[in-house]
């Protein structure tokens, strides 16, 4: 208990390599996003595709990832894997935003309309909102919310396909289901290493933000020492 | 078989407890009423409603009222700390769980069996037409909404701010359900009645329900233990 | 170490402001190169523009020419109005596009930094808890 490490990145070598890479990679993506060909009936706005697409992978691989650290926590009870859970919902809810923003100014410049109820992005306004639902429980629920906070992470995993797959039987009337699988050739290496560099991005922003679980559960522990010394 | 009873029973309890005291289920149904009322300011005008809302507003008003009905269940649990003694008993929690999801349920099919005609009246909507799929839409609709409901209505319990974090936790968690129930309906009351997809919904919401319930057996026992 | 991380949150608002920048470089549009039309604006007087109308009038080879002339003219007025409309159009896009990526990166950008800010406060709280409760145990135990 006395001893008194400060909480660390737990490798810093590959945390600031990884660092300058994402940051590198955002002066890089945007001359590739921009050397990339337009599709046909596309106007310069669809180049926004190239952040708003991996941000949204981004969101579901972050969703996805907090209700399996959901699923682990319950079964072995580790702190580690709640924070885990913890730190990837701060992310999802992060790209889900960018996805909402991004979204909607590219419908603004394509059919100069905010929102369209196309299936996709209702199903991440859906998805969003299930991963801000656990951040306001894990803010505002008070102590001793882990368990309720992982039945949420298991139910939203579980969601995605659902919401996924309800939302797209109910609006199908839109025709780009199938944008990714038949893509330009020539668009693929912009739209693949944005999604790498997001991937580092989720990387990089959860080791910091499983850092900051990490004090805060230490502080708990420090307070509740405090109040038995006191005691 | 064991499993079955335990949940009948806790059933049972919740319908005895619900008779004497009827307050849930009158705030369910007098406030999905209201409900629809509001609606009918908004949605009619010169004596006419507008466009084919009948579904959607049955939907919500039953979403509401399930909501409210969930938080008063649970917080009569909670005054006398009952339901952690049940969680204490040697009975399966899983059936304990399924029972509390086919009380509200069967709260829930109640306030629907009220609203529905009123919709019906109010709304000049043919909600008779078929009455077979939109019960079973409506049925299947409120067991799916129970069942995550009675999950996080349980571990709720102990929290702060319980009201308002259930509301928070269930509309997102439950919205296949409600977008299934609503779709189906609303196929159903159309100018041109599409009874298959009201049927190809309800094997949706079959398949939700079953996923929905599968989930919560399978988390329930480790999310209620200490 | 607060350094050193500080140093990659400044790197990384660098590339955020550089980055837009690049990419609206990248893009710029190129100007419409003039169409080689005799200047319309010049004014003749009247003796000079009789003189001119007869010369044309005299011969046939040169009448066609100057038919050709104003209507080439009529083509180059109509193709620049429209590669004005088109460089409007594409400005405006670039600008939505611009303000998307500005938006994702204020996002990432202010989320990194509330995280920083935060960690800072939690690691000054736990190291005041931790020396609050350094002297109750050595002050409960040096008495006794």
């Amino acid at each position: 208990m006395a001893e008194t490490k400060p909480d660390k990145i737990a490798n810093p070598i590959p945390f600031i390599i990884a660092a300058v890479i994402a940051g590198a990679g955002f002066i890089v993506l945007p001359l590739m996003a921009f050397r990339a060909p337009l599709p046909d009936g596309m106007f310069f706005s669809q180049k926004i595709f190239y952040y708003h697409v991996p941000s949204a992978w981004t969101m579901f691989l972050a969703i996805i990832t907090c209700g399996v650290c959901s699923g682990i926590y319950l079964a072995k009870r580790d702190d580690r894997w709640d924070q885990a859970a913890q730190a990837s919902a701060a992310i999802a809810v992060l790209f889900g935003a960018i996805v909402m923003t991004t979204g909607p100014i590219w419908a603004k410049a394509h059919w100069s309309k905010y929102w369209i109820w196309e299936a996709r992005l209702v199903s991440s306004l859906l998805l969003w909102m299930i991963a801000i639902a656990y951040v306001l429980v894990r803010r505002y629920g008070g102590p001793g919310m882990e368990r309720l906070a992982a039945g949420i992470g298991i139910f939203g995993a579980v969601d995605v396909p659902l919401v996924y797959w309800s939302t797209q039987l109910w609006r199908t009337q839109h025709p780009q289901n199938t944008v990714v699988p038949t893509l330009d050739n020539r668009m693929r290496p912009a739209l693949y290493t944005s999604a790498l560099l997001f991937i580092i991005l989720f990387t990089l922003i959860y080791s910091v933000r499983k850092r900051l679980g990490r004090s805060r559960a230490r502080l708990e522990a420090l307070e509740l020492a405090a109040e038995d010394l006191e005691a | 078989m064991r499993f079955l009873r335990q949940a009948g029973l806790m059933l049972w309890k919740d319908l005895v407890v619900e008779f004497r005291a009827r307050d849930v289920l009158t705030a369910m149904v007098f406030f999905a009423c209201m409900v629809v009322l509001v609606f009918s300011l908004a949605f009619v005008r010169d004596g006419r409603p507008v466009g084919d809302v009948a579904g959607g507003i049955l939907w919500v008003s039953l979403a509401f009222s399930g909501a409210l009905g969930l938080g008063r269940n649970f917080e009569r649990e909670r005054e006398a700390d009952t339901l952690h003694g049940l969680l204490m008993s040697p009975a399966d929690r899983g059936a304990i769980l399924v029972g509390k999801a086919l009380g509200v349920t069967v709260f829930m099919s109640v306030t629907a069996a009220v609203v529905a005609p009123l919709i019906a009246v109010l709304f000049d909507a043919p909600l008779g037409r078929d009455p077979l799929p939109l019960a079973l839409l409506l049925l299947l609709g409120s067991f799916g909404f129970a069942i995550v409901g009675a999950i996080f209505g349980t571990l709720l319990l102990k929290a702060r701010a319980r009201d308002v974090l259930l509301a928070v936790i269930l509309y997102p968690l439950t919205v296949p359900a409600l977008i299934a129930g609503t779709v189906g309906t609303s196929a159903l009351l159309d100018a041109r009645p599409q009874p298959g997809r009201a049927w190809f919904w309800i094997q949706a919401l079959s398949a939700f329900d079953l996923i929905f319930l599968v989930v919560a057996l399978w988390a329930f026992e480790a999310l209620t233990t200490e | 170490m607060p350094t050193r991380l500080s140093l990659v949150f400044a790197a990384l608002i660098l590339t955020a402001v550089v980055a837009p920048g690049l990419a609206r470089g990248q893009n710029a549009v190129a100007p419409v190169a003039p169409t080689g039309i005799p200047n319309p604006g010049t004014e003749l007087s009247a003796t000079q523009r009789r003189q001119l109308q007869l010369l044309i009038e005299s011969d046939e080879t040169l009448r066609t020419q100057v038919r050709e002339g104003i209507t080439a003219e009529l083509i180059g007025q109509r193709r620049r109005e429209m590669e004005q409309e088109q460089s409007k159009f594409f400005a405006d896009q670039k600008q939505f596009v611009l303000i998307a990526y500005g938006i994702m990166w204020a996002l990432v950008v202010g989320f990194v930094v509330f995280m920083f800010l935060r960690q800072r406060k939690l690691e000054g709280e736990i190291a005041s808890l931790e020396a609050r409760i350094k002297a109750a145990t050595q002050a409960g135990s040096g008495p006794a």
